[in-house]
């Protein structure tokens, strides 16, 4: 079930550091406590975007690797 | 000893407690003290700054400075980008030849006079190494050099251009592209010394 505050943010394609740099704007603009949903397929997102969030102290929520595909959903918490 | 009174024991028991209160308070005050400043300490608040020194124009050298500086930039650093020497030629949007001598107007014409015309440092072959290059950069719909460096002044990096080094080569202000800053070292060490993280391309 999905939360009605879950946003989309499409990095499919992007490279090193542009899904990191989306994620960080997109955070930006949003409120505490609501979530998004990123797609990419850096090859290097999952190792990336853990390390953000260890550093930057937001939570994820998920992260499903299909393939080349990665799907993470993080929470704003401050 | 029993205490039979109990108004007097309840007394007895707040004169204690407040005599513990003002004997510890500054222990207290210090504690506190001690744990807001501990997520400082420890890093966790975004107070982080990174600084790089870039002295080359070269696609393989800038690149790779503006990648970490946007990165940087997404995990809140603060981050300064000081070109000096070769690095200058990096911020340049045009050339302009009019009003310089003759070294200048030689060294102009040598050097790149916008990013999307920088070449690589190694393997160039007249052009068609770097050619070659950024080919495959856009068959990985690898961000383009103009594009990474406009994202890191939209993400807040401060670009600082040595005014030496322009002094030196001729290169005025006008031939710099918007949103570069300019000064010395001194604008560099400063935020240099407050950073745990510099590098040098």
């Amino acid at each position: 079930m999905e939360s009605p505050e879950l946003k989309k943010l499409d990095c499919s394609s992007l490279n090193c550091p542009m899904p990191i740099v989306k994620i960080a704007k997109a955070i930006k603009t949003m409120e505490i406590g609501e979530q998004v949903e990123v797609v990419a397929t850096d090859p290097a997102f999952k190792a990336d975007v853990e390390a953000w969030i260890r550093k930057t102290g937001h939570k994820m929520i998920s992260f499903v690797e299909e393939g080349k595909s990665k799907t993470t959903v993080i929470e704003k918490t401050k | 000893m029993q205490l039979e009174n109990q108004e007097l024991k309840a007394y007895i028991d707040q004169l204690v407690e407040e005599k513990v209160n003002e004997k510890t308070h500054h222990f207290q005050d210090e504690l506190k003290k001690l744990q807001e400043s501990l997520p400082q300490n420890l890093g966790i608040q975004q107070k982080d700054k990174i600084t790089m020194l870039i002295t080359s124009f070269e696609l393989d050298k800038v690149m790779p400075a503006f990648i970490i500086a946007n990165g940087a930039a997404s995990f809140g650093m603060e981050v300064t980008l000081f070109f000096t020497l070769w690095g200058i030629n990096a911020l340049k949007e045009k050339s302009i030849y009019s009003g310089k001598n003759i070294k200048e107007k030689m060294i102009t014409m040598m050097l790149p006079s916008h990013p999307k015309t920088t070449t690589i440092s190694r393997l160039n072959m007249m052009g068609i190494g770097t050619g070659m290059m950024k080919s495959m950069m856009q068959e990985n719909n690898i961000e383009t050099l103009p594009d990474l460096m406009d994202l890191s002044i939209e993400m807040g990096s401060k670009l600082i251009a040595c005014q030496m080094t322009m002094g030196m080569m001729g290169i005025t202000t006008d031939e710099i592209r918007d949103g570069v800053e300019y000064g010395g070292v001194a604008l560099y060490i400063e935020e240099a010394s407050e950073s745990g993280v510099t590098l040098t391309f």
